[in-house]
């Protein structure tokens, strides 16, 4: 087995995804407990806006999605919190308009309809030494934020209420949960895809929330069933030659499947 | 109790489109007092804690706490401790055990800083002790019954040692034994420790027995002093619109 780290895309290809799946679930189960899932799909969807937009631009797609999904993540939480649309009708809204606009773009021009594949349903083969520092600086980043402002989200996702009559910033600390997750969604898009990255954000964490443990407990068994997803879901990628998002899924799945056997 | 205000209603207004929630409150609460709020649902008890808490804004008015207007408050902001009306169903099947929760009465205190030190930990486990609660603490919250489930929002209140408690009919759903036990414990908390108390309760009956102060509030105020003078068939009936009479007990 371990005569396919010689190639240089495998060693990225693992270092990408092992980055993407302990950053995953960290946002993730901020997402989950604030019955926010749709969110991290939400967001992959317009990512793709921005994937179209660089590849039509021939600016690094993974940049220009970055700056694209942020951008709409202010959108969301305004149109959100005005309450002139129901918060999931907003996300509705946001999924399917963000796809609709990727397809345009792409119509835009015929060239690179196999490049949009692997941003869609990630490729191991794919990811550049660029990708690499990129995603190894977001989730620097993403971490950084999260161990800091780790306790503030606890209680912000716990209860509005009590968070705000602490003199906790809510509306603030939602911006940021919000930002954190558009950079997760893009710092995945290489390896898992962007019509999956919600599913990895997600599926670690319901699985490991049906262990019944504390917060942090939990936490630690999201990112453990992560890892176990992404490596073994990327070496059946390349030996069966499947796409290593789907293949990653399909993994954390059954783990899913499992977690709920044993409890 | 001193004469110290640690709260100060001026004029406060609220609405909820065009109808008033809050027509022109005012009230002080002097420092240790225990005051029950109570009037009918819909009279604007619940936005009037909130507006207190400086979770919602005023339309019109002021609160001032511990001398400053409520939304200028940082660091003092600990100092004011809130027991809600109930956790929502989202709060309760949160993924977290009791240390978590209560420990995370401290993070206004914090900051940036996401470690808990020793002093912190000593309070968690002072707050913990004096709500009888330490047994419970590796427990998931979604397992708690109602009331064991309310002790420990206060001592998530408590953890932060707060010298005001706000309490929004915090015994809604928990069992008559149970409610007894709570009730001592807010006395002993006003009592002992100083602390004021603020209780919005649907219960006349407790209320009437527990509490110093009463403030009777139907949008406005129908009436504010002891809670002795003021628990009367003359001022239920104004405040509830209907007419009362209490049942003497035989034994």
């Amino acid at each position: 087995m371990w005569e396919l780290f010689q190639y240089g895309f495998i060693q990225r290809a693992f270092l990408a995804g092992i980055i993407t799946a302990v950053i995953a679930p960290i946002i993730g189960i901020f997402l989950v407990v604030r019955r926010y899932s749709l969110m991290a799909d939400t967001l992959a969807h317009i990512s793709l806006v921005g994937v179209a937009a660089g590849l039509l631009t021939n600016t690094n797609p993974v940049i220009a999605s970055l700056i694209v999904s942020i951008g709409s993540s202010f959108l969301i939480e305004r149109l959100r919190e005005s309450k002139k649309v129901f918060g999931e009708s907003v996300l509705a809204l946001f999924l399917s308009g963000g796809l609709a606009l990727a397809v345009v773009l792409v119509s835009l021009s015929h060239g690179f309809s196999v490049d949009l594949i692997s941003y869609l349903f990630g490729s191991i083969s794919t990811v550049s030494v660029f990708d690499l520092y990129v995603i190894a600086l977001l989730a620097l980043i993403i971490c950084f934020t999260t161990i800091f402002l780790f306790r503030q989200f606890f209680i912000v996702s716990f209860n509005e209420e009590l968070a705000s009559a602490g003199g906790l910033k809510v509306h603030f600390l939602n911006n940021i949960l919000i930002v954190l997750a558009a950079a997760t969604v893009v710092l995945s898009l290489r390896i898992v895809g962007a019509l999956l990255i919600g599913a990895l954000m997600i599926i670690p964490v319901i699985s490991a929330i049906q262990f019944k443990k504390g917060f942090l407990k939990t936490l630690f068994i999201s990112i453990f069933i992560s890892l176990l997803s992404v490596i073994l879901g990327l070496l059946s990628s390349y030996y069966l030659n499947l796409p290593s998002g789907a293949t990653i899924v399909v993994v954390s799945l059954i783990i899913f499947g499992f977690s709920l056997i044993l409890n | 109790m001193s004469t110290l205000k640690v709260i100060e209603v001026k004029n406060l207004s609220f609405k909820y489109g065009q109808s008033f929630a809050l027509d022109k409150v005012s009230f002080d609460v002097a420092d240790g007092d225990y005051l029950g709020i109570i009037g009918p649902n819909g009279g604007g008890k619940s936005t009037l804690l909130k507006i207190i808490l400086g979770i919602i804004r005023p339309d019109s008015g002021e609160v001032r706490v511990f001398g400053q207007p409520v939304n200028n408050l940082r660091q003092e902001k600990s100092y004011i401790g809130y027991v809600p009306q109930r956790l929502s169903e989202l709060g309760y099947n949160f993924p977290a055990t009791v240390l978590e929760v209560v420990e995370s009465g401290r993070t206004p205190l914090l900051g940036f800083f996401p470690r808990l030190t020793n002093k912190d930990k000593k309070e968690v486990e002072k707050a913990l002790v004096f709500t009888k609660t330490s047994d419970l603490k590796q427990k998931l919250i979604g397992n708690l019954s109602g009331g064991q489930l309310q002790r420990v929002l206060i001592a998530r209140a408590l953890c932060s040692s707060p010298k005001i408690l706000i309490l929004d009919e915090p015994t809604s759903g928990v069992d008559v034994g149970t409610e007894g036990q709570f009730y001592d414990t807010l006395c002993e908390l006003n009592t002992s420790l100083g602390i004021t108390v603020l209780l919005v309760s649907h219960d006349i009956d407790v209320v009437a027995k527990e509490v110093r102060s009463l403030l009777l509030l139907n949008k406005k105020v129908v009436a504010y002093g002891s809670a002795q003078g003021l628990i009367n068939e003359r001022y239920l009936e104004e405040l509830y619109g209907a007419k009362f009479s209490f049942l003497k007990h035989q034994h």
